[in-house]
């Protein structure tokens, strides 16, 4: 109110100034204007700059997917190749394994993200709307499960997947049967419940972090639903599904995609927990990248032994990375909207 | 009398149900903690703290002291100067880097001009990529072999540093200015999730401030200073937590190489005792940059 009236008060004493003070206040428009139009310029440069510091790799790895080899080293070629060969894509396609290697990543990933988006929506619900008396402390454990690095444990994870004992039951079997306990473990490793179990029990990759969304998202959500269903003789867990589950879909979407990704780009886990010939996709393009499996493939007939083996090599890899980045990139293009909204509206705020 | 002690009653009745309910609703998130996560956390203590042997029967340790600590230390005089210290100390600079950066390019974002859309889908783009693996190759071709040969790069150090000799300043700031634009591809990478979080942040600033601090004669710098980056700043403590976090556990954090590396030759007590390290170092320096970035940190009360 107060400010309004003294805008209006300056209005007028502008109105009675004569017109000099109007001609300085259309150069001060003007020179805002001008500035306006200078940062719109200075704006598109940097984008296009950083842009491009982002798009440059892509560009080059699509480029030189597509390029053949003879061309790599041609002073006259420069990102449009003379012609486009497939051979490199062949060449990955055995390097990697593809077809199985995708089908096993996609089954995996799938699997762990319908997990995690009903194990966390669930476990955040809990913290979020319920009262009792160890919330604070063990909210703060989920804070603790995305500190600590998966390098720190996943070494006691394999073993603990190696002899795997749900709570001490195979220790007390052998309590009455007198042989080692380890007659009574599973061996889970080399199997796709290393990542199905702890993302069904919501300690996952990065579960902690999708538990916090959904925590945030259902604790904006208002009291009066929650009261209004309990009037009209809902439970808490059929409130949950029926009232609360429902109108998280843009959280759950969120974290259904970021699942997605992050279990596609493991490579510390899923190396360690599958065996060969059992690895998902990134760690076949890490495999076909490293140096020491140079002889493997030489002797698999993917290279030439000849002294153009490195080119040959790095084309292979080129092709490798981009059909591991492509199904997340084909992915990205249709939900981009979602992954900036959903991040936006699911209310990670500080 | 009688009326509200029936009604304390049926209070107190009723918080037990909803404390029951919520141990119900967390019970296995609480369950995969314990069996699966505390679990491997505390063996790796232990680990930690002994030789770790395999055997048929399973895995057995032996109690060797504080020496996992030391070994590497004693090993080799490089370990502390080219490994341990880079492993902990480079999150500072990579955590300020990107936060200013992330802040600078989340405002343009945020700023309304033709082609944002694309502009978003674009620096979003290495959140979706951006993995270890990756990374590690396109920065691999990319870094070393292509941009120093052909020059094509516009960051390419050795380009930048004949441009800046040849204006002729001193090398002293030549090297300042290589460097900074040698990370700049890796900070650019670095930020997409951080770009989120401000843009997010950005958005939930009413714009009726800004136009009040308009009408007053605010000049957009001081709107920034007085308002952006006030109402930003608990976004900011997340986005530095976050970054911290990030660079510290992150594939390329040369200590965690190293430890992966043990871990490979089946040194899993030394290994285990170099994470254990690190990991209590990262916590340190998150409880001191939370205790002292809430210090600074505006909270807005009066909504909600």
């Amino acid at each position: 109110m107060n400010l309004l009236m003294r805008f209006k008060k300056t209005e007028q004493k502008n109105n009675f100034r004569f017109s000099m003070k109007k001609d300085w206040k259309w150069n001060k428009k003007g020179a805002m204007k001008a500035g306006k139009m200078v940062w719109s310029v200075v704006r598109f440069g940097l984008i296009f700059i950083l842009g491009y510091v982002i798009i440059y790799p892509l560009l080059e790895t699509i480029t030189k997917t597509f390029m053949p080899v003879s061309q790599y080293s041609d002073p006259s070629v420069i990102w449009i190749p003379k012609s486009l060969t497939l051979d490199n894509i062949k060449a990955a396609v055995i390097a990697l394994d593809f077809w199985p290697a995708f089908g096993r990543t996609l089954v995996l990933c799938l699997g762990c993200a319908i997990l995690q988006v009903v194990s966390c929506a669930i476990t955040g619900y809990g913290f979020a709307r319920f009262r009792f008396k160890l919330r604070g402390p063990l909210f703060a454990l989920v804070i603790l499960t995305i500190v600590v690095p998966t390098q720190l444990v996943f070494f006691p994870m394999k073993v603990q997947y190696r002899f795997f004992d749900f709570f001490g039951i195979s220790h007390l079997i052998a309590l009455f049967t007198g042989q080692p306990y380890t007659n009574y473990t599973i061996n889970l490793v080399d199997t796709k419940m290393t990542f199905f179990l702890p993302s069904l029990l919501g300690v996952g990759i990065r579960s902690g972090l999708f538990i916090y969304i959904y925590r945030q998202f259902f604790r904006n959500m208002p009291k009066e639903l929650e009261e209004a269903a309990k009037i009209d003789g809902c439970g808490p867990w059929s409130t949950f599904t029926r009232i609360m589950a429902p109108n998280a879909r843009a959280s759950a979407l969120t974290v259904f995609l970021f699942s997605i990704i992050w279990h596609w780009n493991e490579t510390m886990m899923t190396g360690s927990f599958f065996n060969k010939g059992n690895q998902p996709l990134s760690i076949a393009v890490q495999n076909a990248n490293d140096g020491s499996m140079m002889g493997e493939m030489v002797s698999a007939g993917l290279y030439v032994a000849s002294g153009r083996n490195w080119i040959e090599r790095e084309a292979t890899s080129y092709a490798s990375v981009l059909m591991f980045i492509l199904p997340p990139l084909i992915l990205y293009v249709f939900t981009q909207k979602y992954f900036v909204e959903g991040v936006e509206s699911s209310g990670i705020k500080g | 009398m009688t009326a509200s002690k029936r009604n304390k009653k049926e209070k107190s009745r009723l918080r037990r149900n909803e404390a029951r309910y919520g141990y119900l609703f967390i019970l296995p998130w609480l369950i995969g903690f314990l069996a699966l996560f505390l679990r491997p956390l505390l063996t790796s203590i232990r680990y930690a703290f002994s030789e770790v042997m395999f055997k048929p029967t399973g895995i057995s340790t032996e109690f060797s002291g504080i020496s996992n600590f030391k070994k590497p230390f004693e090993d080799s005089v490089w370990f502390f100067t080219n490994t341990f210290l880079p492993g902990v100390s480079n999150f500072w600079y990579e955590a300020v880097l990107v936060c200013i950066f992330s802040l600078f390019v989340a405002i343009m974002l945020n700023q309304k001009f033709k082609g944002r859309t694309v502009a978003r889908a674009l620096f979003f783009l290495p959140v979706i990529i951006a993995s270890g693996v990756v990374i590690q190759i396109l920065q691999g071709n990319g870094m070393d072999t292509e941009l120093e040969t052909t020059n094509a790069f516009v960051f390419s150090s050795g380009g930048l540093e004949v441009l800046l000799n040849s204006v002729g300043l001193p090398a002293a700031v030549t090297d300042l200015f290589t460097n900074i634009s040698n990370r700049v591809f890796q900070v650019v990478w670095l930020s997409g999730i951080q770009i989120i979080l401000y843009l997010s942040g950005l958005q939930s600033i009413p714009r009726s401030e800004y136009e009040a601090a308009q009408i007053e004669g605010a000049t957009s710098w001081e709107c920034f200073w007085k308002i952006t980056w006030v109402r930003i700043s608990p976004m900011t403590m997340v986005v530095v937590i976050y970054s911290i976090i990030d660079s510290l556990t992150n594939v390329s954090n040369p200590l965690i190489q190293w430890s992966y590396g043990q871990y490979t030759n089946a040194k899993y007590g030394i290994s285990a005792a170099m994470s254990w390290l690190l990991c209590i170092i990262a916590f340190v320096v998150l409880i001191a940059v939370s205790v002292f970035m809430s210090r600074h940190v505006f909270y807005v009360n009066d909504e909600n």
